[in-house]
């Protein structure tokens, strides 16, 4: 730097600091901008609900949306059979009533007859075996078709299916006489009368075997209208104009999508239910980036939207927020890649469950916003089993579990047992709590002498390379069960892509065989309890906790009412019963900027 | 002239057509190819079977890039994976907010940039040349997220003088509304790299000017120093700038993209980059097709704008 | 100045007492204290360390970058200003349309098919941030081609190779200087931008851009300390890089001072 260097040089350092300084002095002390609003006495209608995601949606449609806020629009537009509340107990929805047969495989559906969709046209069991049909099409692309898989004769259309495109592989045959070939199938298989309506209201399933979480499987899921989609099943769906401006049956009526920007709904006064909803409109807003949906949040602009862990102390200090805490169906675990002759030893496997301090985890990088995990449940679901074995943390338990094993302590630290060293490479995605988990893993495995590197790979590469492809020792990942406690996918030595560690175990086979085929709730409780139990002792995950979901909420809206409690079934979990809330007349004007 | 307007224009074809063969080695030319991009979860092999088929991706790439732009130029740009709309049409309804965006930027840019190269190059190594310097220098160094966080901190959280985000406020529909929404994102984009770059030429230039002969025969004649300055030099030094305009507008919509992430601004650079982490081939394509088109096209118009301006250069 | 901030990234193991991965969960979030002059991170980790450490990642990617780059550059600049003719037709047009395309842009095309590592983003930002230095080693040379010392040489029977390297690159090497000097701080920048849109450098490896991402979450949490020394390290490492471009620029042409 020349002549006038230096000097211009340190007067610019200072200027930048002042300035960076008089900005973060400004930020640090913040008034809250809509007041606490006045307990009304009687729900009035009226106001706009503004509610925030961080990504847009893909398809509000119920067969084919994969994602959670395509799945929160749907629960607002569309209804399904029946539904579950905040305790994952069975309400009915379309259907008022239903029966199963005493050989467990026939389900009868009794239907609401005051139930119209809202472009006015009435709703009917045709809609729904519309909608059932739909899914087990040859060319359907949603995510569903595994929980049809009970239904009379999907088993052989399967199998059929599979020959077809094998034989098209294999250049036997064309595009399009395998096209033809697997739409006879398909005919063939409707030809079975799986689905019946033998009359408008009523609608018949006939199952191949008893199937107890057939009930929430398929009674789950959103009725499409076969007046509006009727000619485009398959592949056609998927392209159908239906998908951004959907019709249902439900509380809220589509109004507009604007890609990226908002998505809004408004109040369905045709609809069956009571009580109607108070809001007139629902608003969700697309705000990618948590600082901004956060501040977002604390001026007052929006009345719901989730909160990072790390900011749910300050969130809590709003006197116009209220946050809420709730526990959800999800749990976090490092999967072990059982191929791996590293844990295949149960050793191993103990040892790194001791040595992991998931309490610190949860406790510190979590502020607390969680519960530590020791095997596969949900403390939020029926069938939790809260006296399983736990592995507090203990790393001179973990090492001497691991000597006796038959592991050596090398002299540079690492464990070696016939000629093989106790290190492998741990995968994760780009999620902030499982990025944080993997480094905590990283350092509290390096203590007790087991080198961890680590990967943190974008979701799909993670899904080809791990889920799908199976190549990896460890990976962080967390699953979001559902309300029905099956979980066939996930531990039976057949459970498919969900089993991606390739688990295999008698009695777990055994146990999970069984619960499926009970209908019995408390029969059931004592099998998933027990496999709880097994999956405790065994760790083939090393399980790490259940974060807790964070939400704040405007306090001008009124659900003091609704005796509200998240329901962690939902996509929505604090709008499962939306229709309940209201906002004071006072407080309808808001949420906006006070003009200052 | 009309023969110069069209010879620019018949160059914009061999350089659009690199372009659409660079967009498609992108694509194809990566190690596994668009098979593993387009992977998706709940896809069963017999559909990725037919994928391959279906985009011709078994065939060998010369004839692949024939369909392909044979698809383009007709219009048929594919559709989404995510959403399974078309292509055009996502990107038709991102592409206006990305234009308001970088133009208004742009505008704000000029509009500061202009007076502050003045008054730099003509009070040369003042208090005021200085400043502008440091203002310069500041705004090409700061992490446009980091600071743009900072300003929504200041001006929405605490003073609450602007919206956090978005594009408008929901069910107002003027035009003061949307600007009040614009002035932060435009704030972060306008007044950074974009405003010390245009500073620092319009300074250069206009020294440049300023030391030539017609000024010092204008100064000479017993104009006033503002007419020399405003009537004289100003013009010519403004010449350089327009050229500097067309090389800014990529760097420009790489701001963008910050910017739109930021503060939830459904514009192109956003879509980009839910279509890049899904992985969404086809949007991706068009994307960076529509993107370098636009760039070309305003190369195209300022070099056009150039000619028209510049009585200097001959069009033969 | 930037001489000194590589020597403390090289010499970083000498300089802090802790290693960049040493957790102290019971102590995160620390604000400066003696024992962390610039306080602790989200893992109750050294944050000098974490910054040290993470500028050899930043400077790295800067730095080899631009190395790609100018070799690119100059190689289709010399060869397109020397030759001319047809071969300057093509490489000028192909340089317009790697130009035609916003770098982030390419980066984010990239990096989504290749997935991000850092060796990745430095070929990626080299390979896509040649053209400004193609464009001006080709003006040059079209500048000196025809001067007498280049006939000259020519004339005594120099090699074509001979005098793009003996002759014309020498009296390029200014203006290229340049233009990789401010090219290296628009890199260091680039990588802190890909970090906020979650496709730079990946943690645990600590860069400057992803530090600052990370201390950006806990910023309204009161963890000032966190976004402050990562935001201003970046913004005094581009800063003084951009001066040194510009002091450079000065020297080569006083006119173009600013």
């Amino acid at each position: 730097m020349k002549r006038q260097g230096p000097k211009s040089w340190a007067w610019m350092v200072v200027i930048a600091c002042i300035w960076s300084l008089v900005l973060l002095g400004c930020a640090s002390d913040t008034d809250p901008t809509t007041p606490p609003d006045e307990t009304g006495d009687d729900p009035v209608q009226g106001g706009i609900f503004q509610e925030a995601k961080l990504g847009d949606a893909t398809y509000i449609n119920p067969v084919l949306t994969a994602e959670s806020v395509g799945g929160t629009l749907v629960e607002y537009i569309f209804e399904s059979l029946i539904s579950v509340d905040a305790q994952s107990q069975v309400i009915p929805l379309l259907a008022h009533d239903y029966q199963v047969s005493e050989d467990q495989l026939t389900w009868t559906f009794q239907l609401r007859e005051d139930v119209t969709w809202h472009d006015g046209e009435p709703f009917s069991a045709r809609d729904v075996k519309f909608t059932f049909d739909s899914i087990l099409h040859p060319y359907y692309t949603g995510p569903l078709r595994g929980s049809f898989s009970g239904l009379k004769g999907v088993q052989e259309l399967d199998g059929e299916l599979t020959g077809i495109s094998a034989k098209m592989q294999g250049e036997e045959i064309d595009d399009e006489q395998a096209q033809a070939l697997m739409m006879a199938a398909y005919e063939d298989w409707l030809q079975r009368g799986a689905v019946q309506t033998p009359d408008p209201y009523t609608v018949v399933l006939q199952l191949d075997e008893p199937f107890a979480p057939f009930l929430l499987y398929c009674g789950g899921v959103g009725i499409l209208p076969e007046h509006l989609l009727g000619d485009s099943q398959g592949a056609a769906m998927e392209e159908h104009p239906f998908n951004r401006e959907p019709v249902g049956t439900g509380r809220f009526r589509f109004k507009e999508w604007q890609s990226g920007e908002y998505i809004a709904l408004v109040r369905n006064d045709d609809w069956w239910g009571d009580p109607r909803p108070y809001v007139d409109e629902v608003l969700i807003k697309i705000i990618p980036d948590w600082n901004v949906l956060e501040i977002a949040l604390e001026t007052g602009e929006l009345d719901l939207g989730a909160v990072q862990h790390e900011n749910a102390g300050r969130i809590e200090k709003e006197e116009h927020l209220s946050l809420y805490e709730y526990p959800r169906f999800t749990y976090t675990f490092m999967g072990l890649n059982m191929t791996n002759p590293l844990f295949q030893d149960k050793a191993v496997r103990q040892a790194m469950a001791y040595a992991i301090d998931q309490q610190a985890m949860v406790d510190e990088i979590f502020a607390g916003r969680g519960t530590v995990a020791s095997t596969h449940a949900s403390p939020a679901r029926w069938d939790y089993n809260p006296d399983v074995k736990t592995y507090p943390h203990d790393p001179d338990k973990a090492k001497e579990l691991l000597r006796q094993a038959g592991w050596e302590r090398m002299d540079d630290g690492s464990w070696e047992r016939d000629g093989q060293t106790l290190a492998f490479t741990l995968y994760t995605h780009q999620q902030q709590q499982r990025e944080a988990a993997v480094v905590v893993i990283q350092e509290d495995l390096n203590r007790i002498g087991i080198e961890v590197e680590v990967q943190i790979l974008d979701w799909p590469t993670f899904v080809g390379q791990v889920l799908i492809g199976r190549q990896f020792d460890a990976a962080v990942v967390a699953w979001n069960l559902g309300p029905d406690p099956d979980a066939y996918s996930i531990w039976h030595t057949h459970g498919g892509m969900y089993n991606f560690i390739g688990y295999s175990d008698e009695r777990v086979d055994r146990i999970l065989e069984q619960a499926r085929v009970v209908l019995d709730q408390q029969t059931r409780l004592a099998l998933y309890q027990e496999l709880q139990e097994i999956l405790a002792e065994e760790q083939p995950y090393v399980f790490l906790f259940y974060p807790n979901g964070l939400e704040a909420l405007n306090q001008r809206m009124n659900i003091v009412d609704a005796e509200f409690e998240p329901s962690p079934a939902h996509n929505g979990n604090m709008t499962w019963n939306l229709h309940h809330w209201w906002i004071p007349a006072e407080n309808q004007q808001g949420p906006m900027l006070s003009p200052n | 002239m009309t023969s110069y307007v069209v010879r620019r224009l018949l160059s914009v074809l061999p350089l659009m057509l690199g372009i659409s063969l660079m967009t498609f080695a992108l694509m194809h030319l990566a190690p596994g190819g668009p098979t593993t991009v387009m992977l998706d979860p709940t896809m069963r092999t017999e559909d990725l079977e037919r994928i391959t088929r279906i985009y011709g991706l078994d065939q060998s790439w010369p004839t692949q890039y024939t369909h392909w732009l044979r698809r383009v130029v007709t219009g048929n740009w594919g559709r989404s994976f995510v959403d399974g709309r078309q292509v055009t049409e996502k990107i038709l309804e991102r592409l206006p907010n990305t234009l308001w965006l970088m133009g208004l930027s742009l505008l704000v840019a000029l509009l500061v940039a202009v007076p502050l190269g003045i008054i730099s190059a003509v009070r040369q190594y003042s208090i005021t040349d200085h400043m502008a310097t440091i203002v310069a220098l500041v705004g090409v160094s700061l992490p446009s997220f980091w600071y743009g966080l900072l300003l929504i901190m200041v001006f929405s959280l605490h003073f609450n003088w602007f919206p956090s985000h978005g594009m408008g406020t929901y069910g107002v529909a003027n035009w003061i509304d949307r600007l009040r929404y614009l002035v932060l994102p435009v704030g972060v984009l306008g007044l950074g790299t974009l405003l010390a770059t245009f500073t620092r030429h319009i300074r250069a230039s206009m020294l440049d000017v300023i030391g030539n002969d017609y000024v010092r025969t204008a100064r000479a004649k017993g104009l006033g120093e503002r007419r020399v300055i405003y009537g004289h030099a100003l013009r010519n030094a403004l010449m350089p700038v327009v050229t500097v305009f067309g090389l800014t507008i990529p760097a420009l919509f790489g701001g963008a993209l910050i910017v739109e992430n930021l503060f939830a601004i459904p514009g192109m650079g956003r879509l980009a980059l839910q279509s890049a982490l899904s992985r969404d081939y086809n949007t991706l394509m068009a994307i960076n097709l529509v993107a370098a088109g636009l760039m070309v096209g305003a190369n195209v118009i300022t070099d056009i704008l150039y000619v028209l301006i510049d009585p200097r250069i001959r069009f033969d | 100045m930037l001489v000194i901030l590589l020597l403390i990234t090289l010499l970083a193991p000498h300089l802090t007492a802790y290693a960049p991965r040493e957790q102290n969960l019971r102590n995160r979030l620390s604000p400066p204290t003696a024992e962390h002059p610039l306080g602790t991170d989200m893992y109750g980790r050294d944050l000098l360390s974490r910054l040290l450490y993470g500028g050899r990642i930043s400077l790295a990617v800067g730095l080899l970058s631009m190395i790609i780059a100018v070799v690119v550059g100059t190689l289709v600049g010399a060869l397109s200003g020397y030759y001319g003719g047809w071969m300057d037709h093509v490489l000028v047009r192909f340089t317009e349309v790697v130009m035609a395309f916003p770098l982030i842009l390419l980066a984010l095309t990239a990096l989504a098919l290749v997935g991000s590592s850092v060796i990745y983003l430095i070929l990626i930002i080299g390979l896509t941030a040649w053209p400004v230095t193609a464009r001006l080693v080709r003006g040059e040379f079209l500048r000196l081609r025809n001067q007498d010392f280049v006939q000259a040489a020519r004339a005594v029977g120099g090699g074509d190779g001979q005098i793009i390297f003996r002759h014309l690159l020498p009296n390029a090497l200014g203006p290229m200087v340049v233009t990789a000097t401010l090219g290296v701080a628009g890199a260091v920048l680039l990588e802190a931008a890909l970090s906020y849109l979650g496709i730079g450098v990946q943690p645990p490896t600590p860069s400057w851009g992803n530090i600052l991402y990370e201390g950006q979450r806990y910023l309204r949490a009161g963890a000032w300390w966190y976004t402050v020394f990562p935001g201003m390290t970046i913004f005094l490492t581009v800063l003084s890089i951009n001066l040194v471009g510009d002091a450079l620029r000065d020297s080569f042409d006083p006119r173009q001072r600013l």
